[in-house]
């Protein structure tokens, strides 16, 4: 399949492939708020969380490269944005560096700040992405919806991950019928057109939105959103979820 | 005589807009009757077909099973009629095949583990048991347009009523689609403009043409006739 980057290792039989997704949820979800809250200097906690993240994607036998090569995606942005804490102000408790280039200055504290971001959202991310690459994405949603997450939340996540690829192939198609007469983009004009598709693909969106409200009324919908039903939570996935939040209240509070 | 289940009497609507989509069509559909109605590009189908279950107009001039639908019979009026869109895709909104299916049980709450039964018959009825927890994203065409089938079926319908079934599938798809409807039998409005499919699966047809009802009769009859045909773009 072409468009599978967003399930394509969720439905592979593993241990953690197994848990029940509202486990995983809290388990995950859980480590990204204890590591999050640690102090900046905790690095052997931050080394556990690296170890429960290492062990359950061994477990989970998602190739070590697809999850690295998710993280790459998004660590960027937080680079992006992270890099000019140092920059920001030279504090007065941990004194600064001059750089000696105008009045640019590197504070201290500001490093610190810019290293525990790095370390922490690159937890995040490797949590997440093994969150959502062990789980299929309508099992995450079920898993969610179980958790009291509105059911507008839930409904509106489905359609977009049902309608995502979609629009994404509209697109394609789209651009193919521009290309196939002789558009080439090079010209600053030649922006016009790409305008123009974002109208268009805008339009046929909103009547594709008229059509799928219309399917649904047919069939007995009435505004009031029914949810995709139960699973049951089993001895394995408490078992988890029990040592996954021991562990991380462990490197918490002793480490 | 056997039972009228659908009763169209002196239907006219027009769109927001002023466009008159039907204009004084009246038509039957006897219980267990396949009927095909055919006619050109905006002759006004679709439009009729959005009356069957009161998703336009709710005023009185449709009856299903002798019915009338109004405004506090709807969720009633759309258990009955069973409504396949010409695009599935449009239809199968759901993250998964099962819950696509689904969707229209737990709209008229029944309980779960009936709903799961109802999917089961459904499917396995279309042809498709073992797609419970795919994605329609991942179906081709023709399994689309049978999910969508069943999404219906599982409300146990008496009435199914059916836009475009042939456009976009290739010959063999639409021999097995043609096939399918004659297995599920009950009463059938199929809308097309695919004349051989009409008369491979409809004893009746209407032609519909500028919102008006041309001509209504036996598909050979009709089919025969050539000048009406081409007079109604149909050939």
């Amino acid at each position: 399949m072409k468009h599978d980057f967003l399930d394509k290792y969720s439905s592979l039989n593993s241990p953690i492939h197994r848990l029940d997704a509202r486990a995983k949820i809290i388990a995950f979800i859980g480590m990204i708020i204890f590591c999050v809250s640690s102090p900046p200097n905790a690095y052997l906690a931050f080394l556990g969380y690296a170890l429960f993240l290492l062990i359950a994607a061994a477990l989970s036998r998602v190739p070590p490269t697809h999850i690295l090569k998710s993280s790459l995606v998004v660590i960027p942005f937080v680079i992006l944005v992270a890099v000019f804490i140092p920059f920001l102000k030279p504090d007065h408790i941990g004194g600064g560096y001059s750089l000696g280039i105008g009045k640019l200055t590197v504070s201290r504290s500001g490093l610190v700040v810019f290293e525990n971001i790095l370390i922490k959202s690159y937890l995040a991310i490797i949590s997440v992405i093994l969150l959502s690459s062990t789980t299929p994405f309508p099992k995450l949603l079920r898993g969610f919806e179980q958790l009291k997450v509105p059911k507008l939340v839930i409904m509106l996540a489905s359609f977009a991950y049902r309608y995502l690829f979609l629009l994404i192939e509209e697109i394609e198609r789209m651009e193919r019928a521009r290309d196939a007469r002789a558009y080439r983009g090079r010209w600053l004009w030649q922006a016009k057109v790409i305008g123009q598709m974002i109208g268009s693909l805008f339009l046929r969106s909103y009547e594709r939105g008229e059509r799928v409200y219309v399917a649904m009324a047919s069939r007995g919908f009435t505004g009031e959103i029914v949810g995709f039903g139960k699973t049951k939570f089993q001895a394995k996935d408490v078992l988890f979820l029990f040592f996954a939040l021991l562990f991380f209240t462990f490197l918490r509070i002793e480490v | 005589m056997s039972k009228k289940l659908l009763e169209i009497n002196d239907l006219t609507y027009s769109y927001p807009d002023g466009t008159r989509a039907l204009d004084g069509v009246s038509l039957m559909i006897d219980e267990g009757e396949r009927v095909g109605i055919i006619g050109p590009n905006g002759a006004g189908k679709s439009t009729l077909l959005l009356h069957l279950n009161g998703i336009l107009g709710q005023n009185g001039c449709v009856r299903i099973s002798g019915m009338e639908i109004n405004r506090s019979n709807l969720k009633d009026v759309r258990r009955k009629v069973g409504m396949i869109f010409q695009n599935p895709d449009d239809q199968l909104f759901c993250p998964t095949v099962f819950d696509d299916v689904a969707f229209g049980p737990r709209n008229l709450r029944i309980p779960e583990d009936e709903v799961a039964r109802r999917v089961r018959q459904s499917l396995e009825a279309v042809g498709l048991m073992g797609f419970e927890e795919r994605s329609a994203f991942h179906l081709s065409f023709g399994q689309k347009k049978r999910v969508a089938i069943a999404t219906v079926l599982s409300m146990e319908p008496e009435l199914l009523a059916i836009d475009e079934l042939s456009s976009n599938l290739d010959p063999g798809t639409r021999r097995s689609m043609i096939q399918l409807l004659k297995e599920l039998g009950g009463t059938q409005i199929i809308v097309s403009h695919d004349l051989d499919l009409v008369s491979q699966l409809c004893q009746r047809v209407i032609i519909l043409n500028n919102g008006q009802k041309i001509a209504e009769g036996e598909t050979r009859e009709i089919l025969r006739n050539q000048e009406l045909l081409k007079a109604n773009d149909l050939l």
